[in-house]
């Protein structure tokens, strides 16, 4: 029995539950109706009216009404929403017993010692009908759920059924009638619309209570013979099924339970006791020490019953509504002697196992498990522990293979059988240990997944009660007052969180990463970190469920009536309300799932704006706070106050609508754009200044413009336009000046301006003539100074020395209306990401994708590597063909095999180690380094060089490359050597180990540290170099790629062909930046040009040669060749229309196409060269740098660069790897084809 | 170990084990026993952790004359530690150590010592001699060590197998599973990133930790995985030869500037003349410079 509210009273004889409502009627010994809210456990109203002790009290299952009936002989009739009795029913000549109202007619039943049952109408507030028959006091009648039958019992010894069907035909007719006359029942008698069906005849005293089976024919019912008796009855009679004995004392009260087949008692013997249906047997007591019970109750929908005795009563419950379950990625959870399996993404629930049976009364008796465990810890397998607290607590370990293939819904008939042991605080420590606090001994068992005993540890305190999960290898200890962090590999106590209150901790929850955890306790729900640091503590006032970490980083958790939401900062608040309790399981984004008290999953959408809103802002994830505004979920004031408290008037400008407070707002964090919004709704000369002042601050100069055109301020206003030059507009001001007729601005803007002949009008106008004078006479304006003068002369003034004079001009702007150097203006990291945030969302999504496809696929291509593989690898002493740099070790060995005794033969090796007792032990000598491995079967060059076989490397490279110099391969071999393998220490004091790193394509082959999107890389940064005038550096990145191809390991002709491109991109650029360099060198003009010219004739980007042709053109004029400086100028023209050109590139072209009319007018060359402007029919030696005749070409075998033949013999000017003139194959041999044509020529 | 009572020294080897050598030599120094053996045993992973924080000086003057064997032998590894030139002094020293007291408990801890040098010597076969006579989990663990040291995976998973029974739930079987996961490599390295995210969790970050967690993500092909722990490894111990190797192959393999591994490598050299890695690289540039001369390239 799980007690759930009690109360302290008088005598309780009577009890209802509301319908909807957490409320319970209880009417009391001395005449006080009590309404309690039980979940909230306070009472909520008490009324007073009757005189004596209530019996009877029931609510209306739609009405807000209640009826009561006492020993004062009425019946009251109450609404409990005005607080008052509404009306009473009188009729009843003796203490009423009970009252009923019906389900669906407007009637109320009522039973009364004066030996009849009546009922009321409650609508017109008359006796339908007196149900006489009983010859003694009538102690309870109720309606039939559905049917029309009335049930009475009677301390005549009886049961009466009754039929009223008669009387709901009379009353749905002749509705007229009875409300016309009222009390007509009484005078003729009602004896026809009600008639006994059946008497119930079996018990040997008094019957104080009987009850109708919701759906089936059952009725129960309780005596004065102490025997609780089951009936059957058909359409033609009832008949005792069943009798239970045991109560010692009158039964008061007994009914069915409405969810199980059971059926409660209680009586005088001040017990409560259960009965099983079909197993006819009592399966619980429940006794009180001092009080008689003597009613009982059933909530008519949850699963909770009430009981009165004489001090009060209970609400409680016969068994636990939680559901057994955990969770780890998936929902475990017991249902029906299942554990269940549910996939919150798809849905999909399946059985995942049966569960051994535990107890007697698997179905009824509350032994269904209490927790159920799962090792989250354990990759491999399902561990599951299941405990029960029947027989003091039992665990049963269940440990089954998690099989991926086959279907889940097969392995159902197979379930594994469990491993069982005492305990039932249990919890796992580690992929294969579990724990188990052992109270009796005061200790900790440690145990294996074969439940055998490893370790023990003694508990650090004896008040130890319960242990939780903590993670790998911790626990939490429960004491009554604390909880305790406790290692349980160091046996130590890391830490320890005081839990104060009189309530023990009942559950902990981890959120997903391990960081924080939750602790609940019946009102209690503190949020600790791993090492038990409480970070907060939140009280709460109904009773905390479940809770579960939203991977964002709060904890939702249920209460009784509310899903909540907690944040380790402390922040907290109501996510939304709940009519029933659920357990959370997970909950995902704005998804809640949980299982309810049926134990089926359900998935509840949540509103998870606001916490998740708080999160982003606590950890200052802007782009989520961004996009949490954007979508606009989040309204009210509360959440721009909570941004305000926070110092955050940035993220509470994108929520303020009101104008006003958007601007000051908008002004506060500088935004100039939502102020000026706000401005022109506001429109008022207040906003536009400080509007006008910040832009001003801010150096945008558009926005001071509009702030002072709309404020008037045309002083400010043409000063703006004097200093941005802005002269059209100084005009305008002029002419508003004047229309204004405002001189001074109208003489400032002419000043500014330097429009001399307005001054001296304005001055003339205003008064000054001798000003006036002064300035003609300075701009030298005759016509103006002789009329002044005159003028002067007639006013008599005297004429202005203009000796002194200086001529006043205003500085002409020079930039102007390019805008001011803007003040940068910090942008809020909010508004940064409201416009950025998608983009960047994308970014991180495709990226997101990438790696997935990456990691997918490193899986994928991945071959397992089993430890058949390894046995293999001992056979290298046959295969290897090459002769390790170690080899001279090997002789060593062999001499340390000797007296091991030979053990060549594998198999028998093998069949030793199986057993690998300790005594025979024997020394297996050295297995073959990896790196000797990579030397099998004629491997790429890198893979020797990883090997770290530089003489067979070289000789490799000799072969195929005619590679005799080297040097400037040197770095290129150590980091290939050093690429291949990494170091890890093992234990401290001694050597590491080295450890390959294997291609991931060929995983018995080293990582090479060069790739060929390295290579790309630094070419592509190359081409910047040489656009750029890079020269130097560029040719060291080309000879870089240059001596980084030979060590590149191809795996496809693709690959083979881009090394092949990259040779000769090499190659190109390196002898083209060798002439460039020459010709910076060359003093002859004329040799200048040659050398520009073949410049021009190597294959590189095209915007190089545009380069080369501007430079070969210049010089082709310089020396007045015009007839090749015209070819040249048509192949620049074809190429600039071609290729996309960098705007200072574009410059020249102009000038290029007048040079080429100049030249083709010209068309002579004053100097003989020796170059042909024909690409592709020319050779050009690299060393010389002269073309060379057909016959006498010969070429670097490595880098294919061509030379004159008296270069024989000689190193390579390009590669400095190879002699000229030799022969090797090149790359192109693994290809199997010829050399590719073409490439290297002219 | 069913049934143990609590290890007063847990904590102090847990440190030594995965490397946290300053929290070794703390937790050593607050443990308070009167058995004599135990505060033996106890200075003796104190002096192991300074050997590896490289403080040899500290241990070869604080290590008297007069103290039990054990610590005469931690005496010589580090003597030995200190310039392996030493070997023919110390190797003789430490095998008579080993036979006068072949029954005495504290034997383990000389065998341990003499494997680590027969392990610096590249002398596997005396290590596993030595390490055989005793069946303590490190020792089982060294034998893991030297099996993996000379490429036999088979025999490292035999010893293994023998960690696992004495105590599955040990740091040290822990850390040798982990070891051969690495070396089989492939989808084993999963396997063994989860151990030692595992000891990550539990224990705070070390080098030694972090390392092998990056050699399970080098294995993988996560970079930048791996520089992310290599980097916080470096953070920890700025000297840890093992550390900047790891951060001198990465940097060639993310293809850093030259100069990013050059450095590393300079720093190597500069601080751990003897390590492998350094005397290995020594040997293959004089091997590279002695073969180039068999070119004897025509000067251009």
């Amino acid at each position: 029995m799980l007690i759930k509210f009690e109360t302290k009273s008088n005598r309780v004889k009577g009890l209802a539950f509301h319908h909807k409502r957490p409320w319970i009627l209880a009417s009391l010994h001395n005449g006080v109706i009590q309404l309690y809210d039980y979940r909230m456990e306070v009472l909520v109203e008490k009324f007073e009216e009757h005189d004596g002790p209530v019996r009877g009290v029931d609510f209306h299952f739609s009405q807000p009404l209640f009826v009561s009936g006492g020993d004062d002989y009425k019946i009251k009739v109450w609404n409990y929403n005005l607080h008052r009795c509404l009306f009473q029913l009188v009729g009843h000549t003796d203490y009423i017993r009970s009252v009923k109202f019906h389900h669906e007619a407007p009637w109320i039943l009522s039973a009364s010692d004066d030996q009849t049952l009546r009922i009321w109408n409650w609508q017109n507030r008359t006796c339908l009908s007196v149900l006489t028959g009983h010859n003694h006091y009538v102690m309870c009648g109720e309606f039939h759920p559905t049917e029309d039958l009335v049930l009475s019992a009677s301390l005549d010894e009886s049961v009466r059924v009754w039929d009223i069907s008669g009387l709901r035909k009379r009353s749905s007719q002749n509705l007229f009638h009875q409300d016309f006359r009222p009390g007509a029942q009484e005078l003729f008698g009602g004896s026809h619309d009600v008639t006994v069906k059946h008497i119930l005849e079996g018990h040997s005293r008094g019957v104080n209570w009987a009850c109708f089976h919701k759906t089936m024919p059952l009725i129960v019912s309780g005596a004065d013979d102490r025997e609780v008796k089951l009936w059957r009855m058909s359409e033609s009679k009832a008949f005792i099924v069943d009798t239970m004995r045991g109560h010692t004392n009158n039964v008061s009260c007994v009914i069915f339970h409405p969810k199980r087949e059971l059926i409660v008692s209680n009586s005088e013997d001040k017990s409560v006791r259960v009965w099983d249906i079909s197993k006819q047997n009592r399966t619980q007591t429940f006794r009180r020490v001092n009080d008689r019970y003597w009613i009982l109750a059933a909530h008519p929908k949850l699963n909770l019953l009430a009981a009165g005795h004489d001090n009060g009563f209970i609400v409680f419950k016969l068994e636990r509504e939680r559901p057994a379950y955990d969770v780890f990625n998936h929902l475990f959870y017991y249902k029906d002697r299942y554990v269940r399996r549910y996939d919150f993404q798809s849905g999909k629930d399946v059985p995942l196992m049966t569960t051994r049976r535990v107890g007697n009364f698997a179905q009824n008796s509350g032994s269904n498990p209490r927790t159920l465990l799962y090792n989250s810890a354990n990759t491999n397998q399902h561990n599951i522990i299941v405990i029960t607290t029947a027989d003091q607590g039992t665990y049963d370990l269940y440990v089954f293979a998690k099989s991926r293939d086959r279907d889940v819904d097969q392995r159902t008939t197979e379930s594994p059988s469990p491993l069982r042991g005492v305990g039932k605080s249990v919890a796992f420590v580690s992929r294969n240990r579990f724990a188990v606090l052992d109270r009796d001994h005061l200790q900790i068992s440690l145990k294996n997944l074969s439940n055998e005993t490893k370790k023990k540890l003694r508990l650090p305190v004896t008040t130890v009660n319960h242990i939780f999960p903590a993670g790998m290898q911790r626990l939490l200890l429960r004491c009554p007052d604390r909880l305790i962090l406790y290692d349980t590999a160091t046996a130590h106590q890391i830490n320890e969180l005081v839990t104060p209150g009189r309530f023990p901790v009942k559950y902990v929850v981890w959120s997903e990463k391990h960081e924080f955890c939750a602790i609940l306790s019946k009102y209690t729900l503190f949020i600790a970190d791993n090492n038990l640091q409480q970070l907060c503590l939140i009280s709460e006032t109904s009773r905390v469920k479940s809770g579960s970490w939203d991977p964002a980083g709060a904890f939702i958790y249920t209460t009784q009536n509310h899903i909540k939401y907690c944040l380790p900062s402390g922040e907290s608040g109501i996510v939304r309300t709940l009519n029933v309790p659920v357990y959370v399981t997970m909950v995902r984004g704005s998804t809640m799932y949980a299982l309810d008290r049926e134990w089926n999953p359900v998935v509840i959408e949540i509103e998870n704006t606001e916490y998740a809103f708080k999160i982003a802002l606590g950890s200052r994830n802007y782009p989520e706070v961004a996009r949490i505004i954007k979508s606009n979920k989040l309204v009210g004031e509360s959440i721009i106050s909570y941004l305000l408290k926070n110092d955050f008037a940035e993220g509470a400008l994108h929520f303020k609508q009101d104008p006003k407070t958007k601007f000051s707002l908008a002004i506060e964090c500088g935004n100039i754009e939502s102020a000026l919004e706000c401005a022109e709704e506001l429109n008022s000369t207040d906003c536009w200044q400080k509007l006008g002042t910040e832009a001003l601050r801010q150096g945008l100069q558009k926005v001071v413009e509009n702030a002072l055109v709309k404020t008037g301020n045309l002083e400010h206003l043409s000063f703006l336009y004097f200093i941005t030059g802005n002269l059209p507009n100084m005009r305008k001001m002029l002419t508003i000046s004047e229309c204004k007729d405002d001189p001074m601005s109208q003489f400032h803007n002419a000043l500014f301006l330097g429009d001399v002949e307005t001054r001296i009008k304005v001055l003339k106008s205003t008064g000054y003539p001798q000003l006036a004078y002064l300035t003609a006479k300075t701009h030298n304006l005759v016509d103006q100074m002789n009329e002044l003068k005159q003028d002067l002369g007639d006013r008599e003034m005297q004429i202005p020395d203009v000796s002194k004079a200086t001529l006043l001009q205003p500085p002409i702007p020079i930039l102007q209306n390019e805008g001011w150097p803007k003040l940068e203006v910090p942008k809020g990291v909010l508004t940064a990401q409201y416009f950025h945030d998608l983009e960047v969302e994308q970014n991180i999504d495709a990226k997101q994708q990438e790696i997935d496809r990456d990691t997918l696929g490193f899986n994928v291509d991945e071959p397992t590597e089993d430890v058949e593989e390894d046995d293999e690898s001992w056979k290298w002493g046959d295969d290897m063909d090459i002769t390790s740099p170690k080899g001279d070790k090997d002789p060593d060995e062999e001499a340390g095999n000797s007296d091991i005794g030979d053990w060549s033969d594998g198999g028998e090796y093998s069949a030793k180690d199986s057993d690998g007792p300790l005594d025979d032990f024997f020394m297996p000598n050295a297995g073959p380094p990896s790196r000797q491995q990579w030397m099998q079967n004629s491997p790429p060059v890198a893979d020797i060089v990883a090997s770290g076989s530089f003489d067979i490397a070289m000789v490799a490279l000799n072969r195929q490359f005619g590679i005799v110099n080297f040097d400037p391969l040197k770095p290129y071999f150590l980091k290939v050597r050093s690429c291949a393998q990494i170091q890890l220490q093992l234990l401290p004091n001694t050597t590491a180990i080295e450890s390959a790193l294997l291609r991931s394509s060929s995983p018995s082959l080293p990582l090479i540290g060069f790739t060929f999107q390295h290579c790309f890389e630094i070419l592509d940064a190359c081409y910047k170099d040489v656009t750029a005038g890079k020269n130097e550096k560029a040719i060291a990145a080309f000879k870089d790629v240059l001596y980084t191809l030979p060590l590149l390991s191809t795996d496809s002709s693709e690959q083979l062909k881009e090394i092949l491109d990259m040779l000769k991109i090499c190659r190109e650029y390196v002898t083209a930046l060798r002439l460039l360099k020459q010709r910076k060198q060359e003093s002859d003009p004329v040799k200048q040009m040659e050398l520009a010219c073949y410049f021009t004739l190597c294959s590189l980007q095209p915007i190089h040669i545009y380069i080369g042709l501007l430079h070969a053109v210049k010089l082709g004029r310089k020396i007045e060749n015009y007839r090749t400086t015209a070819v040249l100028c048509r192949r620049l023209l074809e190429l600039a229309i071609s290729i996309e050109l960098p705007a200072n590139l574009q410059k020249p072209i102009r000038q290029v196409k007048e040079l080429l009319k100049v030249c083709e007018k010209k068309n002579t060359d004053a100097h003989e060269l020796t170059v042909s402007l024909r690409a592709g029919s020319e050779v050009l030696c690299c060393s010389s740098f002269q073309s060379i005749a057909q016959n006498k070409r010969i070429s670097c075998p490595y880098c294919d660069s061509n030379f004159d033949a008296d270069c024989h013999g000689r190193l390579c000017l390009t590669c400095n790897l190879s002699i000229i003139g030799n022969q090797a194959p090149g790359f192109s041999q693994k290809a199997g084809g010829g050399r590719s044509g073409g490439s290297g020529r002219w | 170990m069913a049934g143990a009572e609590h290890d007063e020294l847990f904590e102090v080897k847990n440190s030594l084990y995965i490397g946290n050598y300053q929290c070794c030599i703390n937790e050593a120094q607050k443990v308070k026993t009167s058995d004599d053996a135990v505060r033996v045993e106890r200075d003796v992973f104190l002096y192991r952790a300074l050997l590896g924080q490289r403080k040899f000086g500290v241990v070869m003057s604080q290590i008297k004359a007069s103290a039990p064997p054990q610590l005469q032998a931690i005496k010589l590894l580090a003597q030995f530690l200190q310039d392996p030139q030493q070997h023919t002094s110390v190797v003789p020293m430490l095998e008579s150590l080993l036979s006068s007291s072949s029954l005495d408990p504290g034997s383990v801890v000389i065998a341990l010592a003499a494997a680590a040098v027969y392990c610096h010597m590249d002398n596997y076969e005396a290590a596993l001699k030595v390490l055989n006579q005793h069946d303590t989990l490190e020792c089982r663990a060294q034998m893991v060590h030297c099996y993996l040291a000379m490429h036999r995976q088979d025999s490292a998973r035999r010893e293994l197998k023998a960690l696992q029974e004495k105590d599955d739930d040990a740091t040290l079987t822990q850390l040798a599973q982990a070891w051969i996961h690495i070396a089989a490599g492939g989808e084993k390295l999963q396997d063994a990133y989860y151990i030692y995210q595992e000891l990550l969790d539990k224990n705070t970050s070390t080098p030694v930790l972090l390392t092998g967690q990056a050699a399970c993500f080098l294995g993988q092909g996560k970079t930048e995985e791996a520089e992310a722990a290599l980097q916080e490894a470096l953070d920890k111990d700025p000297n840890c030869a093992n550390t900047l190797v790891n951060l001198m192959v990465l940097a060639h393999h993310t293809a850093k500037p030259q100069d990013v591994s050059g450095r590393y490598l300079a720093q190597l050299r500069d601080s751990h003349k003897n390590h492998e890695v350094v005397r290995d690289l020594l040997a293959k540039e004089e091997e590279f410079d002695r073969i180039v001369k068999q070119y004897a390239p025509v000067s251009a």
